[in-house]
């Protein structure tokens, strides 16, 4: 989600008209952003729609609210010819291969505006162009370059130039080492056999993307009248509306946008081009959304607010969008524009009718049965996360380590770990809880997470029961004893095998079966690992399976 | 005399309300009564509080002989040796302290002290010698009032005579000579009330006390009457068991949902990416699945993709649309992406499993899941938290049904009453709406995310109905109902909190 700044005046300026912060509020609805900060002047506005780069400036939002206050219809842009061709290299196929240009003249860029270029510029490489791997957007002074402009594949090696905040004339390579930007970028072009390069036809470099701009014609300033601006990357469905939100903004601010030829063996593109983009939207589908018949009328102005010239043709509404809404896949997209445009909160809400019976899954209402006799029988539930680590599931309870599902990228060593059990983490509690007055009868309900190769996510999700009891009379009868008071409420009577579980003191633990499913342990806690927690009061715990038995029970 | 005061008295009280009225000491009236002081004590406040004694507590500084001052008391102060010994003429110092048996400490101190007050001369004679003065004469003829002091005590500070008084701050600045503490005394008096009680003729006779099988079977409560309680007396705090906060508000969070209709679902905690985010038309290169956003699994890293139709399908709606007339994505979908693990997101994760084996239709479905995205721990973002989600399928399903489900399902769990809808995004639904609602105490606050699953997820999916979607972040909402400021609180370890917690009111 871009979060971008703007100034309340200079929105007011670009909507033509005076609007307050409460109205704005209202106004930003249109655009699914909201007014998340002020500092004065300074408004923090965060834009939803991660799709759409075109409102993720002061000129493409006021363009929008405009368009809905005046009923405005399709913003159109005039875009005359530069006479600038971009000559691509073939050789750039495997490397960055697309690029797309515009030129726009008779700038007077004010502060704000600067301020506005170069945010949206960062958005539409940062967010938009996936850090700048989908799209790199370059802005240059024009007068500073002698056309025809060639986008070609250098060798890193001798070609040379001096990058934007440096002095030294570096070769490619020595940039992506040396340059901070080539530093952090640098991975784009990681293995490339060539980097991409602009250069002019008095062999100035422009830029070197999607890294550095030259320091020569890369910089932009207060004084800059006439610009060059190029987006390179993959794919046309990215750059093209890349380039579109750009120059539509730099229009907003009184710019003439003129073409730019891009020449790619004998195929000319000549970029940018507003022509809008049609689509047909079933009436049909408009009204199964709306969940209400529109008159014509209505129907056409909602498309006129959203920004769209529509007429309806036979059954579908024909509407023609602005060319820089890439996001709309389908008509679906047209359809929620309709939507916003007639508001949200305009709409009448209306509870479904549907008639279904409701209920919890058996493993719910098992847990919530055997919560509740647990709660009767005194003891507290507590609740753990199921993310923790080697030392809490084994070192401390003096266990071996079994397999377990780790995270590979863990925030935190603590948190790095899935529990394949539950009891170690009721030991941890009762280890956090030592100054508390006891005696400590605790349980917990949850899942654990166990490896198992055959799954097709390569491991089982499990709920499990955990009760643990420190008293000064922590007995394995004590345990025996709650867990037979559970079983006998569920009818169930599980055969008790002596068993050497880890943690466990040996001859005081057993594993309960049922049939031929193992459900469970019991047991007297090792001093030992009393003694790692710090815990001075004997302890006995059990653990169930309740998938297992909730499966049985069924 | 009032027969329920008399009832009213306990064992305790009855055997010291005689005592009491022989003498005021309570020392002395528990060593009567054969009680200890403290339950003595315990007795006269008793009866205190039911206006038949008053308790009198006063402090005195009690003035006793330390150790020093026990040795000096048997042997004389060391200043009293020194004149003692001068008293036969002059003496070279070593002879003196020899003569007097003095420590050099002892000595050099009452050199000083005696030297300080007049009572002796030194001279040089070869040798220093020291010599009484016709002061130290007369002083050496007397009893000194520390002497008589350290004889008498131990004393309270108000039996002292005036120089005994003046000499007390001298001694106390020695070392350990006297001590000085505060003593308590109770002095206790009886009411009239209190000692026309104790006069009672009823008063031995017992009262029943606890009832006990043994009582029920003699039948002794025919004719005893009982001892009448203190019932404003608090009692001993008792712990007892109680579901979690936070698990007691999801689990009536499920019968909520239950009770509206909807039918539950649960899905795995690790998952493939593939239902985690393909099957729900989240393009592969989008931000929120990169490795900084996403958990992922060390090993193993991928698992099996479900069957090949399904696989093709989502494939086919990512890279063009499918059959929906939508144009997908336009990106090569890459299967490898799709096969990575990741533990589960977000709520919505279950519902592709569930769409894609066909559930029955019209229904209704929820799910509350725990969920892990590797945030940066804070006030507002737990180590893990859950999410509340689920759908509505049925034929004819339209954009202001969700209002309406989200407007009535948000007001049964939060109380709010006023909502406000604000457009938003989310990849998987169009259109696509947010639910703010104002809770009472706590103002605007965004509560769910909706909207209708977008027609590529539900051709991949095999679904041909619409379906309305919504996610909740339930944390919040139990934060609101638990009264927490901090998130982190949902799974606070502390016992003693469980224990305190009053009883939200859900």
């Amino acid at each position: 989600m871009p979060t971008i700044t703007a100034s309340h005046a200079d929105l007011n300026r670009l909507i033509g008209r005076r609007r307050s912060l409460a109205q704005l509020e209202l106004d930003l609805l249109w655009v699914k952003g909201e007014l998340e900060d002020t500092d004065g002047d300074t408004l923090t506005l965060a834009i939803e729609d991660t799709n759409r780069p075109e409102l993720w400036s002061a000129e493409g939002v006021a363009r929008e609210i405009r368009t809905h206050l005046a009923v405005g219809g399709l913003p159109s842009y005039a875009v005359g010819r530069s006479g600038v061709t971009v000559e691509v290299d073939a050789a750039l196929q495997s490397i960055r291969p697309q690029t797309v240009c515009a030129v726009v003249r008779g700038l007077r860029l004010t502060d704000e505006a600067l301020r506005q270029l170069i945010q949206l510029q960062e958005k539409i490489s940062e967010t938009f162009g996936r850090r700048r791997r989908e799209v790199a957007l370059g802005l240059y002074d024009l007068h500073k370059i002698t056309p025809p402009i060639r986008y070609f594949a250098a060798d890193a090696d001798t070609a040379r130039f001096v990058p934007l905040g440096m002095t030294a004339n570096l070769t490619l390579r020595d940039i992506l080492r040396q340059h901070p930007k080539g530093q952090e970028y640098g991975h784009l072009l990681e293995g490339a056999p060539r980097f991409p390069l602009f250069q002019d036809a008095a062999g100035e470099v422009l830029s070197l993307p999607p890294i550095i701009n030259s320091a020569h014609t890369g910089a932009v300033t207060l004084g800059t009248r006439d610009l060059f601006i190029e987006c390179s990357g993959f794919s046309l469905r990215y750059l093209q509306p890349a380039l579109l939100a750009m120059t539509s903004a730099l229009a907003e601010r009184g710019g003439r946008i003129e073409s730019v030829d891009i020449r790619s063996g004998r195929t000319i593109l000549a970029t940018p081009t507003f022509t809008p983009k049609r689509l047909r939207v079933p009436l049909a589908l408009i009204t199964s959304i709306f969940g209400q018949r529109l008159a014509p009328a209505a129907l056409l102005r909602l498309g006129k607010q959203a920004g769209m010239a529509a007429k309806i043709s036979g059954r579908a509404l024909d509407v023609s969008y602005p060319a820089y809404r890439q996001d709309v896949m389908h008509p679906v997209d047209i359809v929620e524009d309709l939507l916003i445009a007639a508001g949200y909160n305009a709409l009448a809400p209306q509870p479904p009718a549907v008639a279904s019976t409701g209920q919890p899954l058996p493993l719910t209402r098992l847990s919530e049965d055997l919560a509740e006799l647990l709660v009767g029988l005194g003891a507290q539930e507590v609740m753990t996360y199921t993310l923790t680590n080697p030392d809490v599931l084994f070192a401390k309870l003096g266990a071996p380590p079994s397999p377990t599902i780790e995270l590979d990228n863990p925030v935190s060593k603590t948190w790095s770990v899935f529990r394949p059990t539950l009891l170690p983490l009721l030991v941890e509690v009762l280890g956090r809880n030592t100054t508390t007055a006891y005696p400590q009868q605790i349980f917990e309900i949850g899942f654990a997470v166990r490896p198992n190769p055959r799954a097709q996510t390569r491991s089982d999700t499990v709920a499990l029961l955990a009760w643990a009891l420190a008293a000064e009379r922590a007995t394995f009868t004590e345990a025996r004893a709650t867990l037979d008071a559970l079983c006998r409420a569920l009818g169930l009577a599980p055969a008790f095998e002596a068993s050497n579980a880890p943690g466990f003191v040996p001859g005081r633990t057993a594993r309960m079966r049922l049939g031929d499913i193992d459900f469970g342990v019991i047991g007297e806690i090792h001093p030992q690992a009393l003694a790692n927690w710090k815990i001075e009061f004997p302890a006995c715990a059990f653990e169930l399976d309740l998938s297992a038995l909730s499966a049985r029970l069924r | 005399m009032d027969r329920d005061v008399l009832l009213s008295l306990s064992p305790l009280e009855r055997k010291a309300l005689p005592a009491l009225l022989r003498g005021a000491d309570a020392a002395a009236a528990a060593a009567s009564a054969s009680l200890t002081e403290t339950e003595l004590l315990r007795a006269a406040q008793w009866l205190a509080n039911k206006g038949l004694a008053r308790v009198e507590k006063r402090i005195a500084e009690r003035i006793s002989l330390d150790e020093n001052g026990r040795l000096y008391a048997a042997q004389q102060l060391p200043e009293r040796r020194f004149v003692a010994a001068l008293d036969a003429g002059p003496r070279p110092q070593a002879a003196l302290q020899r003569d007097a048996a003095l420590s050099d400490d002892e000595f050099r101190a009452s050199l000083g002290l005696l030297k300080a007050r007049g009572a002796i001369t030194i001279r040089k004679d070869n040798d220093l010698v020291v010599e009484l003065s016709a002061n130290g004469r007369a002083l050496a003829a007397q009893e000194w009032p520390e002497e008589r002091l350290l004889a008498r005590l131990p004393l309270t500070k108000a039996a002292l005579t005036a120089d005994e008084a003046a000499a007390l701050p001298r001694l106390a600045a020695r070392k350990r000579l006297v001590r000085i503490e505060p003593v308590v005394t109770h002095t206790i008096t009886l009411t009239p009330l209190g000692r026309a009680a104790a006069q009672a003729p009823s008063l031995p006779h017992a009262a029943l006390e606890e009832i006990t099988p043994e009582l029920l079977r003699s039948g002794a409560w025919r004719t005893t009457p009982f001892r009448r309680y203190d019932v404003t007396t608090p009692a001993p705090r008792r712990i007892g068991g109680a579901r979690h906060p936070y698990a007691r508000f999801l689990a009536q969070t499920k019968r909520l949902l239950s009770r509206m209709g909807f039918a539950e679902m649960a899905g795995p905690l690790i998952e493939l990416e593939f239902f985690n985010f393909d099957a729900l038309f989240q393009p592969q290169n989008h931000p929120a699945r990169t490795w900084t956003d996403t958990y992922r699994i060390k090993s193993p890293r991928t698992g099996a993709l479900p069957d090949r139709r399904l696989v093709a399908a989502v494939k086919a709606a990512h890279e063009h649309g499918g059959r929906t007339g939508s144009t997908g994505w336009e990106y090569r979908w890459d299967p490898t992406i799709a096969s990575q693990l990741t533990p589960v997101a977000h709520d919505t994760a279950v519902t592709p499993r569930y769409l894609a084996r066909g559930v029955a239709s019209p229904g209704k479905y929820f799910s509350i899941m725990r969920c892990f995205r590797p945030d940066v721990i804070d006030a507002t973002h737990g180590v893990e938290f859950n999410q509340m989600g689920g759908f509505v399928i049925a034929p004819g399903l339209h954009f202001r049904h969700l209002l309406g489900l989200l407007r009535t399902v948000a007001a049964e769990l939060s109380g709010a009453t006023e909502f406000r809808f604000i457009p938003c995004y989310y990849p998987f639904t169009e259109p696509s709406v947010q639910l703010s609602a104002k809770v009472p105490g706590r103002g605007w606050m965004e509560l769910c995310g909706a909207g209708m699953f977008r027609p590529e997820m539900l051709e991949a999916l095999g679904v041909r109905e619409p379906v309305i979607a919504w996610g909740f972040g339930i944390d919040r909402l139990a934060m609101i109902k638990l009264d927490l400021a901090d998130i982190r609180d949902l799974f606070s370890p502390s016992l003693d909190r469980l224990r305190t917690a009053p009883l939200a009111r859900l």
